[in-house]
């Protein structure tokens, strides 16, 4: 546009072009200050939050592996996560087809349902659910959180594999069929090897939703708490920095595999 | 107009069987199908819990909770603090978003990949370290006050956390994002045509961009401003971490009310109003430019 | 000369004579009936062409043919064996779709192997089919690219490998020239039909173009609005086309509406006469005369036609091997003549005054409406 095109003719840049450019730096430098912060203080040697760090230290980083408690609670995440993903990658996949493929009256509807999870405030679910669980002492149980967490992942596995399948072209499984499958058979050897960048897409956004949520699992874990929880007692008693060291975790092990997941690609691909 | 008409020998082209019919049936009804686990799962999972709570809201069959809900002065107080939080966050985050979006969208390379890494590590990291992060940055003592007292810019620490101040720092950082691509997806749209055809008319570039790019981006601002307030409304970290107790947002009020008080009716209650608000200005601005919450 | 092909001539269509049998089918959508009764009978080892612009409804015949739509009404029968209601996958029918659809992520070996593997086929078995079949169409050697390695040609007979590699009772065709280019689809309209003959495949074609129909069909079906207007052989269609629409359809030609007298003769608008050839000739009939651009000759010396004419050249276009004339003929009527080129100098000119003429029998009557 304008900015790329005023580049080419050589023009020198306008005013207004710098103070985009400015806005828009401080804008990032915004976005990143709170990650970019955690990453000293992690290693500080100080049990208080003191800035800058008085000395250098890995303490944090042991206190977490070394403390049961951090440790579980991190795998009690990492079993909720993977659970979740699998259920609504398979729940979420055969709505996809549903919605995408089928014409059924109250299709639309059923859109909407499954969208509701994505508008209502957690918090409101979080109170109801706990309610009904409560009552059927589910509290504590990490299958609980699972079908809390479902629920919230279906969502975006549907959008993701729904807008692969809405631009995949049907004649790949009508060839398979016309070659002898069923149609199965053709999706399972045709299609979902084409849209495997979307699945893979769909199951990381449900793993990454599970991980680092908080309320449901606030409510629904009791004293079996997963990371996210432990994390948020964490800051609210201001024990001490190891959170800063299970932030810096966090942010490095979602940079690796945002990379993994770019470098798997995106969508199907057209006929031809 | 002629064809050929002919008779299989012995066998009559007649009414399908009903074979044919549920075979022609069948595809359509196994689409309809795979919908079912999904459905039956949400039905049981998402909307029971939640229909039970609304019915404990109504208490013995009277709306008591709901008229203390809506008419106690401390509570619509509540309401209206935070719709109005909601409301500086999304005119804060279309701020700060708008031009970030333009640049991703219009700007050479490397901005546009610089743009999205920007967006998207903070979107995808976890909310809890955003939230120590701030409070890292905001405190009294924080790396902020520091600077600008260093730098003699201010005498005294500004207060910057456990208030509402910090509150609004905390949640834009959290619904940039959101504003962020609803915006880009539609800018990336734009036909740069129509913009060189304004310039060529003659048009400044104040009046190009009030006239022509502006209202073209409209349905992404409008999406964004949506999806933002919407998510506004029910936000319940962090108020409750960086607002010290100080920000009760109606989500906080709610926690609060089954947490310490056991107050289930009313909780509901708060709840049904927060679903009907949420609901409400969803349906409201969805009428308005058709859009829906589906953005690439 | 024969006349027009007899409307009403019956044809039954029996199970078990040919490979492909279509009894009344019928298709509807809503109101609309996209396949309106078609009966048909593809005979073993011949290729047929549906021939018919868009919205005919070939491509949903096409679709009933291969299973992925069920009719209505009527039966499909591949030999004497009962389809209707038959999956795709049952079938036996090979079909190469219009942008191949080719696995991407599957190799060509791989995609031509997928069928072998749905019919159990052994793997040392599929390995030699797969390499003969590569061998057939030229492909040797490309077994383990990707589609998108290939040319638009390549991809081309791959799609017909992966189509032909079982043995199919028969090979659909959805018109899979589109994409080409001119010569490409030259050489691929041959290939496939030299294939057809060396395997004895009965195959099915279907296209909206007609000089690939001519070029390809033992036999052509041409389609209009749900039903099969005429079926025979390419010369039949070309020379004794059954009605306007397949006149109009198939190659070009003038086409006039006149009326018929009763002196072997039909009167166009301003009273022009035209004899009509030998035969049965509907007295009083609106009907409309067909004149191949090839057959009117020009006149000189003196020479006499039975219909003949005087008339100045309005238009020129070259086309290499044969010239098209557009005439003004003096009694007020256009026509397009086609001559072969045979020297410069005997070319004429816009404003050139002629005579032309063309035997009785060079007219064709065709249905008018």
């Amino acid at each position: 546009m304008e900015l790329r095109s005023s580049r080419r003719r050589g023009r020198p840049a306008k005013p207004w072009l710098l103070g985009l450019y400015a806005w828009c730096g401080a804008v990032f430098l915004f976005l990143m200050a709170p990650l970019v912060v955690v990453f000293p203080i992690s290693f500080s040697s100080s049990p208080y939050l003191q800035f800058p760090p008085p000395g250098w230290s890995l303490r944090w980083y042991a206190a977490y592996i070394d403390d049961s408690a951090w440790i579980d609670a991190t795998i009690r995440s990492l079993k909720v996560a993977a659970a979740t993903t699998v259920l609504s990658t398979v729940l979420g996949t055969a709505l996809a087809f549903s919605i995408v493929r089928g014409r059924y009256w109250g299709k639309s509807a059923v859109n909407q349902m499954s969208l509701l999870p994505l508008i209502v405030p957690v918090i409101v679910y979080s109170i109801a659910v706990y309610g009904l669980f409560a009552q059927l002492r589910l509290i504590g149980n990490w299958q609980a959180i699972v079908l809390g967490h479902t629920v919230h992942a279906i969502p975006f596995v549907l959008i993701v594999v729904g807008a692969a399948l809405r631009t995949y072209d049907v004649n790949y499984e009508l060839a398979a069929m016309s070659l002898g499958a069923s149609r199965m058979r053709a999706i399972w050897r045709v299609t979902l090897p084409q849209i495997r960048p979307a699945l893979i897409s769909a199951m990381f956004l449900a793993f990454i939703s599970s991980f680092d949520e908080l309320v449901v699992a606030m409510f629904l874990g009791g004293s079996n708490m997963t990371l996210p929880k432990k994390m948020f007692d964490n800051i609210v008693n201001a024990i001490d920095p190891t959170i800063a060291a299970v932030s810096v975790l966090q942010i490095v092990l979602v940079t690796i595999v945002l990379i993994v997941v770019s470098k798997v690609g995106t969508g199907a691909r057209p006929a031809r | 107009m002629t064809a050929y008409t002919g008779q299989m020998n012995g066998v009559a082209a007649g009414r399908p069987g009903p074979g044919r019919w549920w075979r022609k049936r069948r595809t359509e009804a196994l689409l309809a199908l795979a919908a079912l686990p999904a459905m039956a799962f949400l039905l049981v999972f998402y909307l029971l819990p939640m229909a039970l709570l609304l019915l404990q809201s109504i208490e013995d069959g009277s709306l008591s909770a709901y008229e203390k809900a809506l008419t106690d002065s401390l509570y619509v107080g509540v309401l209206i603090d935070t719709m109005l939080i909601a409301a500086y966050v999304s005119i804060a985050c279309l701020l700060l978003g708008y031009p970030v979006a333009y640049l991703m969208a219009s700007a050479p390379a490397p901005w546009p990949t610089v743009g999205i890494v920007f967006v998207l590590l903070p979107f995808w990291t976890s909310i809890l370290v955003r939230t120590y992060g701030w409070m890292v940055l905001l405190g009294r003592n924080g790396i902020v006050n520091r600077a600008l007292l260093e730098l003699g810019v201010i005498s005294d620490p500004l207060p910057l956390l456990n208030n509402t101040a910090g509150v609004l720092i905390g949640m834009v950082h959290v619904l940039l994002p959101y504003m962020v691509f609803p915006i880009y997806a539609v800018m990336r749209r734009v036909d740069p045509g129509l913009i060189a055809a304004a310039e060529g008319l003659g048009a400044p570039g104040w009046q190009i961009f009030r006239r022509v790019y502006f209202p073209l981006t409209l349905p992404g601002v409008l999406a964004g401003v949506t999806l933002v307030y919407i998510l506004s409304i029910g936000f319940f970290i962090t108020p409750a971490l960086l607002g010290g107790g100080r920000v009760i947002m109606i989500a906080v009020l709610i926690e609060v009310q089954v947490r310490q008080f056991l107050n289930w009716g009313f909780a509901g209650a708060l709840s049904a109003v927060l679903l009907a608000a949420t609901l409400l200005v969803y349906l409201l601005l969805r009428r308005v430019f058709r859009s829906d919450l589906q953005w690439n | 000369m024969a006349p027009t092909a007899d409307p009403n001539r019956p044809t039954k269509p029996t199970a078990g004579e040919g490979d492909l049998t279509l009894a009344g089918v019928v298709r509807r959508f809503g109101s609309v009936a996209a396949l309106a009764g078609i009966d048909l009978t593809v005979r073993k080892g011949e290729l047929l062409t549906i021939l018919g612009p868009s919205g005919s409804g070939k491509t949903t015949l096409l679709k009933v043919i291969a299973g992925f739509e069920s009719p209505d009404e009527g039966e499909v029968y591949l030999g004497a064996r009962k389809v209707t209601s038959a999956p795709p996958a049952k079938r036996d029918i090979g079909m190469v779709f219009q942008n191949y659809a080719l696995f991407p992520h599957m190799t060509v070996a791989e995609n031509i192997a997928f069928p072998l593997q749905m019919r159990k086929i052994a793997q040392a078995d599929r390995a030699r089919r797969i390499d003969d079949v590569l061998r057939l169409v030229d492909l040797s050697g490309l077994g383990e690219r990707l589609p998108r390695q290939l040319s638009g040609g390549q991809q081309q007979r791959a799609a017909l490998a992966r189509a032909i590699v079982f043995g199919p009772r028969l090979l659909l065709l959805d018109e899979p020239f589109g994409a080409l280019d001119r010569k490409l689809r030259e050489q691929m309209q041959l290939e496939v039909r030299r294939l057809q003959r060396q395997l004895g495949l009965t195959a099915l074609f279907v296209t909206h173009d007609q000089e690939e129909a001519l070029i390809l069909s033992d036999r052509i079906a041409v389609m209009d609005q749900g039903r099969i207007v005429q079926l025979g052989t390419p010369q039949e269609i070309y020379r004794l086309p059954v009605n306007r629409f397949v006149a109009g359809f198939i190659g070009e030609s003038n086409l006039f509406r006149a009326r018929v007298t009763d002196r072997g003769e039909a009167a166009l608008e301003n009273d022009i006469r035209f004899r009509l050839p030998e035969g049965p000739r509907p007295d009083g009939a609106e009907v409309g005369l067909l004149l191949r651009p090839e057959r009117p000759r020009l006149l000189v010396n003196g020479e006499r036609a039975d219909n003949m004419f005087a008339g100045t050249v309005v238009e020129v276009i070259y086309l290499g091997e044969t010239i098209k004339y557009r005439l003004r003929l003096d009694p007020g009527v256009e026509l397009v003549v086609r001559w072969p080129f045979r020297e410069a100098s005997q070319s004429l000119r816009i404003g050139d005054r002629i005579t032309v003429g063309w035997d009785r029998s060079d007219i064709n009557l065709v249905a008018w409406s």
